[in-house]
């Protein structure tokens, strides 16, 4: 009895005394019919009033005595700063779990930059790119035919209780041949407090490529029995292996953004490249490829590759054209060597007049009768990290490199790689005019190329690897200073040694150093001019022998 | 008036087919020795292949006549002409002489050939000569050098071994320079029979006509 004194006098006291909420309702009726926050009296939130009727101006509520974190997380996000208040989105004293949703301040947004964007939209919640994540993840729920059962191993095969990739797809092969009929339901899920919405929208990298987003997923198997299975998200969210290396791109170099480019999820057109690289393109609408209509700029470039095109080599190059045009070595059968000449050249050397065209110089090992182009990996690994090669030959440092540089370099990084290496050569475009409209050259000629006046000896590149990208640095005197001197000799001189009519003029007079001279510097240029003398000489004799025959009736 | 028997019919096949050969690689090989001679070409209004097409006939060309000379080499050694025909012999070095003032002067005068062609030896001591060296020299070389050539990368071993591209270009074209004299001496030396056309006429009919009265080794 004395306890119950105790308590009555307690909930009577000033102290005590709180105005219980049926009090408030018998004023703000409304809220009687409360779900949300049904659990809290009304003065939990609607501090300092102590009798009835109250003061007219109270404090405001806040949320923060209870949703602590909450407001913490909501507080370093946008919609914060824009000053918008709890209550703006969530009904405070309305039903539990109804309020404005994003759509009711963001209608119809058309993210037309977001690619894929059907896909995307359908299947996931602003918060999942809008937000910050508290809780992420996928669920994939496989629903089978009735009275199918599938049994754990076919998901799991090597039954370490985690689905890979290679198992996932094997087993959804199977359900495609043996359980038609069967659901496959995709859920990404983002639930927990997701309260920081983030003044820009997650970067395409965060799912596709880093996954720092749905980090987990689940298979649920509905089937008799229905179980779950942990499984990588890698299989729901593709890789775009691109991402990872897109800020080494030239382009992620300049800051191109994914979505810069991909405006929609269309097919990437001539149009949105153009935007940047007019003046390449004006050259190419002009030319064959672009008005066959066959061609447009992705079929060739592919934007997320890190190399500019001067890191390609000749056989790169080919592989480009080549896609489209398979039958080049058959169409190039007119070429003595076919083969050969492919393996120094590559298409635009030729069919595109305009560019410029250089022959480059790289260093490269031969093994397995194979050429490697050195690395810059397997360089640094002679020379020690982030070496300069340039500085390595280059001796005076000048910006330029002298052929006994590059011969002295050679015999030294023979010593440390080994026999094998060699300075590789090959002639291709430095300087790019995108019109490669030219096809069957009518200057077929062998000494456009085999002679020493060939335009591209004027202009000779070494091409060395450095970290991340190739530097072509000019080289300093003849193509026989660089290159061993029975191979230069094969390059050039082939077409060269035929004898010309400014030959002959010269040996009949008109060479300043007298015709003996002349004749003696043709070198094998004489085998022309001795044979077709020889020619000329016996069929005269010929002739004169006939002509007596006639003369004598024989 | 009698009838010598101096070529079979493989033999004469042979000789045409491979006739047409060595003139589809004569010409085109001049033209790929002398590109400006499609510039002139074009300006006489003369139709000639183009570059392209003729690399490609002179290389397939090249590879039948490698089939010929392989047939020829193997026809004469298994026949025995080799031996019949082409070994020089003590008794032609009196007969050289002879037969190269015959056709210096003797022809003019009204001499006899001093050597008749039988089928027991149809060439004189010249001709063995002159055929010897076109058939067992000058065209294994023309055959060897244009093989190598017909796939550099995959004879480069070879090819630099023996001195490189260079030296192979010189060769098969001195060697091609060769074949081209003997064949202009050929082509006339086969107007020299008793008839303008007998040794023509024996390389079709395969046997030629003899006065009775020539001097023979029968």
């Amino acid at each position: 009895m004395p306890i119950l004194v105790i308590i009555f006098l307690f909930l009577s006291s000033p102290v005590g005394a709180a105005v219980l909420s049926d009090d408030c309702f018998n004023c703000h009726e409304d809220f009687k019919k409360r779900t949300s926050h049904e659990s809290i009296a009304c003065t939990d939130c609607h501090i300092g009033i102590k009798e009835i009727p109250h003061e007219e101006k109270l404090a405001r509520p806040t949320c923060n005595a209870c949703h602590h974190k909450t407001v913490e997380r909501y507080s370093a996000g946008i919609h914060k700063s824009k000053g918008l208040a709890c209550n703006q989105c969530h009904e405070i004293h309305g039903k539990k779990g109804k309020g404005a949703d994003c759509a009711s301040c963001h209608p119809n947004v058309a993210h037309k930059a977001l690619p894929s964007r059907g896909k995307h939209l359908a299947a996931l919640n602003c918060v999942a790119c809008h937000g910050k994540l508290d809780k992420s993840g996928i669920t994939a729920t496989v629903t089978l035919p009735k009275g199918s059962t599938l049994e754990r191993k076919t998901v799991d095969r090597d039954g370490n209780g985690f689905t890979n990739p290679a198992e996932w797809h094997a087993f959804e092969a199977l359900l495609d041949q043996k359980f038609k009929g069967y659901k496959l339901e995709k859920q990404f899920w983002a639930y927990g407090d997701n309260h920081e919405i983030m003044p820009k929208a997650a970067d395409c990298g965060e799912c596709h490529e880093k996954r720092t987003r749905f980090t987990s997923a689940e298979a649920r198997i509905n089937d008799i029995t229905s179980y779950s299975i942990q499984i990588t998200p890698r299989v729901f969210i593709p890789e775009f292996p691109s991402l990872r290396e897109f800020p080494k791109t030239v382009h992620g170099q300049k800051g191109v953004r994914c979505t810069d480019c991909h405006t929609s999820q269309e097919k990437i057109t001539d149009k949105v490249c153009v935007r940047c690289h007019e003046q390449v393109y004006h050259t190419y609408e002009e030319s064959i490829h672009a008005k066959k209509g066959a061609t447009s700029c992705t079929d060739c470039h592919n934007p997320h590759l890190i190399k500019t095109y001067k890191e390609f080599n000749a056989k790169e190059r080919i592989a480009i054209c080549s896609r489209c045009h398979k039958d080049y070595i058959t169409r190039h059968e007119w070429l003595p060597n076919t083969k050969l000449h492919f393996d120094y050249l590559e298409c635009t050397t030729c069919h595109s007049p305009g560019s410029e065209k250089s022959m480059v110089f790289f260093f490269a090992d031969n093994k397995d009768r194979k050429k490697n182009p050195l690395q810059y990996e397997d360089l640094e690994r002679v020379f020690g990290q982030d070496v300069h090669l340039k500085s390595v030959i280059n001796t005076y440092a000048e910006n330029m490199v002298k052929g006994e540089e590059i011969g002295r370099f050679v015999v030294d990084l023979k010593k440390k790689m080994g026999e094998g290496i060699f300075v590789d050569a090959e002639i291709i475009v430095t300087k790019v005019y995108h019109d490669y409209s030219v096809t069957r050259l009518k200057e077929r000629n062998c000494v456009t190329c085999h002679s020493p006046q060939a335009h591209f000896y004027n202009s000779m590149y070494l091409i060395l690897p450095e970290k991340d990208r190739h530097i072509y640095v000019p080289v300093k005197g003849t193509l026989i200073s660089v290159y061993p001197i029975g191979m230069a000799l094969d390059i050039y001189l082939l077409g060269e040694e035929k004898i010309t009519k400014d030959d002959i003029y010269a040996l009949l007079g008109k060479a300043p150093e007298g015709s003996t001279a002349y004749a003696k510097s043709l070198g094998f240029k004489l085998i022309d001019l001795v044979g077709v003398i020889l020619v000329i000489l016996v069929i005269l004799s010929i002739l004169a022998h006939a002509l007596l025959r006639i003369l004598v009736k024989r | 008036m009698k009838k010598v028997f101096l070529h079979t019919l493989t033999i004469r096949i042979w000789h045409w087919i491979n006739a047409l050969i060595v003139i589809a690689l004569m010409i085109t090989g001049i033209q790929l020795r002398v590109p400006g001679i499609e510039e002139i070409a074009r300006k006489m209004a003369v139709w000639i292949p183009e570059y392209s097409v003729t690399i490609l006939i002179h290389k397939y060309t090249g590879y039948a006549m490698a089939l010929s000379f392989l047939f020829w080499l193997v026809y004469i050694l298994v026949s025995g002409s080799f031996r019949v025909h082409y070994i020089p012999r003590p008794a032609d070095l009196p007969i050289l002489g002879k037969q190269a003032l015959y056709y210096l002067f003797g022809v003019f005068q009204g001499s006899e050939n001093p050597l008749i062609p039988t089928a027991e030896g149809k060439f004189n001591p010249l001709q063995k000569i002159a055929y010897g060296s076109v058939m067992l020299v000058i065209t294994p070389l023309i055959v060897f050098t244009g093989i190598l050539f017909s796939d550099i990368f995959f004879f480069r071993g070879v090819i630099d071994w023996l001195g490189g591209i260079r030296l192979l270009d010189a060769l098969h074209v001195v060697a091609s320079y060769l074949f081209l004299l003997n064949l202009i001496v050929h082509l006339y030396m086969c107007t020299m029979g008793h008839h303008l056309f007998d040794h023509v006429k024996a390389m079709i009919l395969g046997f030629e006509e003899m006065p009775e009265e020539s001097p023979s080794k029968h």
